[in-house]
């Protein structure tokens, strides 16, 4: 198989191919590599690349299957993650300039878990710094550009992941999501992520922004990709006691099971608030999928959101203070200035208000699932509600207007984290101007498998996740 | 929330930790806080007494399949 043959394969494509001999550990290595590189220039979004170690661990890979040692699900997959998840002895600069000389103690349990299933890591995805921005913007390490349209944004904070899975440079990596960090990528890139349920998969050895809100899933080419990293990283852990110790459904075997009969809700407020047409049209649009795959689509009354979206801001600017707190007082003048005056706002939330955020969390869900989640499966929503900004045009500085715009592109993401249920971001179309549109499913708690199997049978009957920008 | 977060208070909560601001950042930050606060409000109103945040943990596990 040629690489660009090989570089068009899905991760779950890809690990069959190895299975059956069709490709080898190291040629899919050298494939994912040099794509890395021939993209990276154009959008940043490599922060290092280890490809000695990636070759040699291949090699390995290729000599275990020869004799009929399979490691594991994702056996050979090359993979790059955003640049938060630690491996001992390296260091993780989480996009910033404080870190960038730290090794990490340990590694993360995720990595681990891909390690042990076979994945083969070779670099590390630029991200936005300390995973506090949604856009893709990062003053230190460069902003990372969108691979349909370099002018454009990518979503944030795991910006490089986003666009390395569109540009086709890694089969899937790691992203995390405390207020859309997954789903924005996801739908500015035209790729599929999933944010699991708040404490589906371990956040050890994780970067905390906010340790109440941070999810931790895969970005991929498609649903069945998110699936099977879902399968590999979900589960109990000993090192994080967030961490949920109910068994790990069968994702993959969900995915299976027809989605007729599927209630889908289509909320009949705040989601759909100034909605850019062409967004809108694409929900109906993917809606009528569903309805030809036989799930019925229900129009749904959805609670007051507003203060839960507050509720969200308050929890992660207080987490996020009291994590930085040690280096905004010795080493403020290493942030940026738009994530040091993110990080130090949160320092005046009074802690009465903090834990106000926090006991709304328990309410909003139950209103949430009664109101909405007993009528129906999944809620159905737009990820973003605009068309998807350039660069410059979101390079607002610290300023009010910089604020307006952070709170508009995480203001259909952010509640989702606070309800803690799980979502999957699936691109349901393209803007006239030819930039993705992505739609998020929410489910129920630890109901990520049925949010799962509705986007892949979206994708069964669909090929928008097939398309790739050019270059 | 009753009244604004003013500049001093954010100057002087963001001293007690240690952290120097100007005012011009500190007021930014109490403006932002202060239409959060105001935004949150509606939902805290309605807070049970009893209400904590181990609650989160309970509905989670309730409205599981």
């Amino acid at each position: 198989m040629t690489p660009e043959a090989i570089l068009e394969l899905s991760a779950a494509q890809l690990a069959r191919a190895i299975r059956e001999k069709r490709v080898t550990c190291v040629a899919a290595t050298e494939a994912a590599l040099g794509r890395m590189k021939a993209v990276h220039p154009r959008l940043n979004c490599l922060v290092r690349s280890d490809d000695e170690l990636a070759l040699a661990a291949a090699r390995l890979a290729d000599q275990d299957l020869a004799r009929g040692a399979l490691r594991g699900p994702l056996h050979g997959v090359p993979m790059a993650h955003k640049d938060m998840y630690y491996r001992r002895g390296v260091i993780s600069a989480c996009g910033s300039k404080i870190l960038r000389e730290r090794p990490a103690a340990s590694t993360a349990t995720v990595l681990e878990r891909l390690d042990a299933a076979g994945a083969i890591q070779f670099g590390v995805l630029n991200m936005v710094e300390f995973a506090f921005g949604p856009t893709g913007h990062n003053w230190h390490t460069g902003h990372v550009r969108n691979a349909w349209d370099p002018a454009r944004i990518t979503g944030g904070s795991s910006s490089g992941s986003g666009t390395a899975v569109a540009a086709r440079a890694t089969f899937a990596a790691l992203g995390s999501d405390t207020g859309g960090s997954i789903r924005l990528p996801a739908h500015f890139c035209g790729v599929s992520g999933i944010k699991p349920t708040y404490g589906r998969v371990s956040r050890a050895g994780a970067m905390p922004l906010s340790f109440s809100l941070d999810t931790v899933g895969p970005l991929a080419r498609t649903v069945e990709d998110c699936a099977l990293l879902l399968q590999v990283i979900a589960g109990a852990d000993a090192r994080d006691p967030t961490c949920e110790t109910r068994p790990v459904p069968d994702y993959l075997g969900a995915l299976e099971r027809p989605i007729a009969g599927l209630r889908i809700g289509r909320p009949r407020q705040f989601f759909y608030d100034d909605c850019d047409p062409e967004i809108a049209a694409a929900m109906q649009a993917s809606l009528e999928t569903f309805r030809r795959l036989g799930a019925t689509v229900i129009d749904v009354d959805v609670p007051d959101i507003a203060p839960w979206n507050a509720a969200s801001t308050i929890v992660i600017s207080a987490e996020a203070a009291a994590c930085h707190g040690t280096w905004l007082r010795t080493c403020p003048q290493d942030y940026s200035e738009q994530v040091r005056g993110r990080l130090e706002q949160g320092l005046a939330v009074a802690a009465a208000s903090y834990l106000d955020a926090l006991r709304l969390r328990g309410v909003a869900l139950r209103e949430f699932c009664a109101q909405v989640l007993s009528k129906v499966d999944l809620l159905h929503a737009p990820v973003v509600s605009f068309q998807t900004p350039t660069i410059a045009e979101t390079d607002l500085g610290a300023g009010p207007e910089a604020v307006a715009m952070l709170g508009r592109t995480t203001r259909l993401t952010r509640p989702v984290n606070l309800l803690g249920v799980p979502a999957v971001s699936v691109n349901a179309g393209f803007t006239k101007a030819g930039l993705p549109i992505g739609m998020q499913l929410l489910a129920r708690p630890h109901d990520d498998a049925t949010a799962l199997r509705a986007g892949h049978a979206y994708q069964q009957a669909t090929d928008w996740h097939k398309r790739a920008p050019a270059g | 929330m009753e009244k604004d977060l003013t500049t001093e208070c954010v100057v002087a909560t963001l001293a007690a930790q240690g952290v120097v601001t100007e005012p011009a950042r500190a007021q930014k930050y109490a403006a932002l806080l202060s239409a959060v606060l105001k935004a949150a409000a509606p939902g805290y109103a309605r807070l049970a007494f009893e209400e904590e945040p181990a609650g989160f943990t309970v509905e989670q596990k309730r409205n599981a399949p």
